[in-house]
């Protein structure tokens, strides 16, 4: 097929293109080689202190939540001990302890229940 | 993981990764700079729209098919390129308005230049006459709309095909065909006209 005048115009172009960044200077060639090189850099390292953030994040959101529940149910007289902080704090060790948290889920509290009753009865013993 | 046809696969975090992610970037980072050099006019603007759009890709899309890269790359470059030229905008509306027009001159040479431009090892006159070349036509290219630019730059100086054009510019196979007839129309007739 016979080239046509966008033909020609395209291949020139491009020639003048692709010769323009064949001779960039030195400063430039430079600067993307650094531009490259940190990029790369960051694939390696974006992802180990994101991953680092998230136990600290919850461990901070749950102090936080600890120190809030506290002072919501802090009792009006100084120096006492609430009696809600006490079962606050429970509740965190219950949270803290996967396996507690695991015993204290749903249906599983009946079995435990009958299983005391029956301990205390003698049962088995 | 990488794959033998060019990576339809996601590729694994690994140093093959980084390879190819290297290689990638190797090859197109002069390319980038050039079209981003054309639109903003300013080498430090362009290196830093280039680096910027480096770094989102591989943070964010580094882990998408090799194939992908290409058009996400051009993609996010073309979103810097338009963040700076907004940003200038709002900054600098009078300064704009105060910088010669210095391209009459440049355009009356240019369609010689541009015809024999040399490829291979400069002196100082082929230097000249490839600058010259160069700025004849990135004046054509910035008088162009955006999109025909970004159509003419991708399909003809990055080579990317019109799937992949379509991709870089978030429109339809159809619209790249178009506005890349269209840019070489204007190009063609701009440049090679003011030789006659």
């Amino acid at each position: 097929m016979k080239p046509t005048a966008d033909d020609a115009f395209e291949q020139r172009s491009r020639k003048v293109l692709d010769s323009s960044v064949e001779h960039l200077d030195g400063r430039v060639l430079s600067r993307l080689n650094r531009a490259r090189h940190t990029a790369l850099e960051s694939a390696t390292s974006a992802t180990a202190p994101w991953r680092l953030l998230v136990p600290a994040g919850m461990a901070a959101a749950a102090a936080v939540a600890v120190v809030m529940s506290i002072g919501v149910g802090r009792d009006s007289r100084e120096g006492s001990i609430p009696k809600t902080a006490s079962v606050v704090l429970e509740d965190v060790d219950l949270l803290s302890d996967a396996e507690a948290f695991e015993l204290a889920g749903g249906a599983e509290i009946e079995f435990y229940e009958w299983a005391a009753a029956q301990s205390a009865d003698g049962v088995g013993s | 993981m990488a794959t033998a046809d060019g990576g339809s696969r996601p590729l694994a975090r690994s140093s093959d990764h980084s390879k190819a992610l290297d290689r990638f970037l190797s090859g197109i980072e002069r390319r980038a700079f050039r079209i981003a050099q054309i639109s903003l006019r300013d080498d430090d603007d362009a290196l830093d729209a280039v680096q910027d759009s480096m770094l989102k890709l591989v943070r964010s899309y580094g882990a998408r098919p090799e194939a992908e890269w290409k058009p996400l790359f051009y993609r996010i470059l073309e979103n810097r390129v338009r963040d700076v030229q907004r940003r200038r905008t709002v900054r600098g509306r009078v300064i704009a308005w105060l910088r010669p027009a210095v391209k009459d001159e440049a355009d009356e040479d240019s369609n010689d230049a541009i015809e024999n431009a040399p490829s291979d090892a400069l002196g100082p006159s082929e230097r000249v006459q490839l600058d010259s070349a160069m700025e004849a036509l990135g004046d054509a290219l910035r008088q162009l709309p955006n999109r025909q630019r970004q159509a003419f730059l991708l399909r003809n100086f990055e080579g990317m095909d019109v799937s992949e054009t379509a991709i870089a510019m978030g429109c339809s196979e159809g619209s790249v065909k178009t506005h890349y007839f269209r840019a070489i129309h204007v190009l063609r007739v701009k440049l090679e006209g003011l030789a006659s």
